[in-house]
């Protein structure tokens, strides 16, 4: 018997032997366990007190939109075009000495860890939308009005993020480091070394969208306090550990240097944390309804920005 | 409509939406699931519309026929494909009952970025990557019957796929960019199968594993899948989706290429004549 038909044979038995196939969803917030149902803490909707936008707070408007849609398309436009022929290659700094140090060892671990940080990206590109708007601003906080600003405060800073990080990679024309492999340990033939990519080595993608995802999730947390609660510190800090994460990935993936993931961190940081913190939630030091003994502050430093908080 | 652009701005990330302004005194919107909130309209003529956003992608999807929309109907669906590798499309019939789903259809694909691929037993991802002539271009035909069957607290996934993919050179291999498998063409076949629990209010959330194997007859081999899909329902017509299928057992190692990291976005559905009863 083939695999496929064994395979959906198991399933099928599994639905006939099934004692009650139509039995009725656990009660809200539980798992059937031993038969009995078991609390799992899980929460209600509109459970979460009600969230509301601070008036003094600066909406998106019809200026920012325009400045959204204007980024995107020059990251489109860039995206599609051919960088300049710059003939900017190899490390400055300490490129070489990082390269040597973190870069994975064949080619095809180099191409899986790169999967990992697509996977990497997607997943925390997605989480201030996803999660922050629809799950906890909407379904979990029930403001309808606050998930849609805070959506777009993202596609707008995404956006721009996307627009200098291409401006950057079609002026600056930098080979990637695997470029010198070329012919070599990389087939020439591959697609690495016959696109446009291989010069898109300044300043890496990646590592500003992650960043700039980090810095909307941490202003979002810190400002509105979304979960109303100490996980806002937990979700801002692990959301820029796994931004350093998928950094560090596309360097042992040999997509970039060192200098590029740094750079783009610094762009990121900066643009996802200053066009919340220093454009919209910039009128009171904290929204309607959050807790008063909780204050964050955006402080530019040398190599981009830090946040500081008292708790 | 406020509500409704709204929702489309969630949902297909359009930015030229004026935002909700305020300063009424209508009670704010509460997002609500009803419970069969699409099983309970009267069957009619309908167009109704599925757009998945996520990151890097848009799918929009076009639904005509009869009956209740995303419950108990049949008709014609449409879709472009755009994907940063390809273009193409989809066209075919459909038929929807309670806990089953059956089209079958035609889907045309022309890659940018993957080439016929020279007859090898094993692909690795360089492999893959690696021009070698002239971009892939075929049809995929396919019929697909999928499952939802309530089981205990959770719910039954099935789908059952056979796939036909015709017009690529005699001799040559083919990466099918939405199986996401190399095959010798024509034949691929796909068994799914898992099971979800469902919790939260209503339901509304749930999470489960799926495994699957794709046969590859003409390569003598099959590719093994295991992984996880959530869905969180937020309200009637707009739902979270997640699904992350990774390869198990293949004789290719083309990394996620070779797996289905296919949803982390938003779904919103909309019909016409839904919910003004």
């Amino acid at each position: 018997m083939r695999p496929a038909w064994a395979f959906l044979g198991g399933g099928l038995a599994v639905l006939l032997c099934s004692r009650d196939v139509r039995a009725d969803v656990p009660a809200p917030g539980t798992l059937p366990v031993a038969g009995q149902p078991v609390d799992i803490g899980l929460p209600h909707r509109h459970e979460g007190r009600k969230l509301e936008w601070d008036p003094s707070f600066h909406r998106v408007g019809v200026p920012e939109m325009v400045v959204t849609g204007a980024a995107a398309g020059i990251a489109l436009t860039t995206a599609i075009v051919r960088p300049l022929k710059t003939g900017w290659s190899g490390g400055i700094l300490f490129d070489n000495s990082v390269r040597d140090a973190l870069r994975l060892p064949s080619y095809q671990a180099r191409l899986d860890i790169r999967d990992a940080s697509d996977v990497g990206l997607a997943t925390i590109t997605m989480f201030p939308i996803l999660v922050d708007s629809a799950l906890l601003a909407y379904w979990y906080r029930g403001s309808e009005d606050v998930a849609l600003q805070t959506a777009l405060i993202d596609a707008e800073a995404i956006s721009l993020t996307a627009a200098l990080q291409g401006a950057a990679t079609f002026f600056g024309g930098r080979a990637r480091p695997y470029v010198q492999n070329c012919g070599g340990a990389v087939p020439s033939n591959s697609d690495d070394c016959n696109t446009p990519s291989e010069y898109r080595s300044f300043f890496s993608g990646h590592s500003a969208s992650s960043f700039t995802s980090a810095g909307l999730i941490c202003a979002h947390h810190l400002r509105l306090h979304l979960f109303d609660s100490g996980a806002d510190v937990v979700t801002c800090a692990a959301a820029f550990v796994t931004a350093a994460a998928i950094a560090t990935m596309r360097v042992m993936g040999d997509m970039h240097y060192a200098s590029d993931v740094l750079v783009g961190a610094v762009v990121g940081t900066s643009v996802g944390l200053g066009v919340p913190l220093l454009h919209h939630y910039s009128g009171h030091e904290e929204a309607r309804g959050a807790p008063s003994a909780v204050t964050v502050r955006f402080v530019p430093i040398a190599l981009g920005g830090a946040i500081q908080g008292t708790f | 409509m406020k509500r409704l652009v709204s929702r489309w701005v969630f949902a297909a990330l359009v930015f030229a939406t004026a935002p909700t302004a305020h300063g009424d005194d209508t009670p704010p919107q509460m997002p609500v699931v009803h419970s069969r909130y699409w099983e309970r309209d009267d069957a009619r003529f309908f167009a109704a519309t599925t757009i998945d956003a996520g990151y890097l992608y848009l799918r929009p999807r076009l639904s005509l026929g009869y009956g209740r929309p995303f419950s108990t109907w049949t008709g014609v669906d449409v879709n472009p494909i755009v994907t940063s590798t390809g273009v193409g499309g989809w066209a075919g019939v459909r038929v929807q009952v309670p806990w089953f789903d059956v089209r079958a259809g035609a889907r045309p694909f022309y890659s940018f970025q993957y080439n016929y691929l020279a007859p090898q037993a094993a692909y690795e991802t360089v492999n893959l990557d690696t021009a070698t002539g002239v971009n892939a271009k075929y049809v995929t035909l396919e019929a697909e019957l999928s499952g939802g069957i309530p089981a205990g607290p959770g719910t039954i996934l099935l789908v059952l796929t056979a796939s036909a993919v015709e017009g690529t050179p005699s001799g040559m291999y083919v990466y099918e960019e939405t199986l996401r498998v190399i095959t010798d063409p024509p034949e691929i076949f796909r068994a799914r199968t898992g099971y979800a629990l469902r919790f939260g209010d209503q339901g509304a959330a749930k999470l489960g594993v799926v495994g699957e194997v794709l046969e590859l007859p003409r390569r003598h081999d099959q590719v093994w899948r295991a992984g996880i899909v959530a869905s969180f329902a937020i309200d009637d017509h707009l739902e979270a989706l997640g699904l992350l299928v990774l390869p198990v057992a293949s004789p290719d190692s083309i990394g996620i290429a070779g797996g289905d990291f296919g949803e982390l976005g938003l779904r919103y559905r909309w019909a016409t004549g839904a919910g003004l009863r």
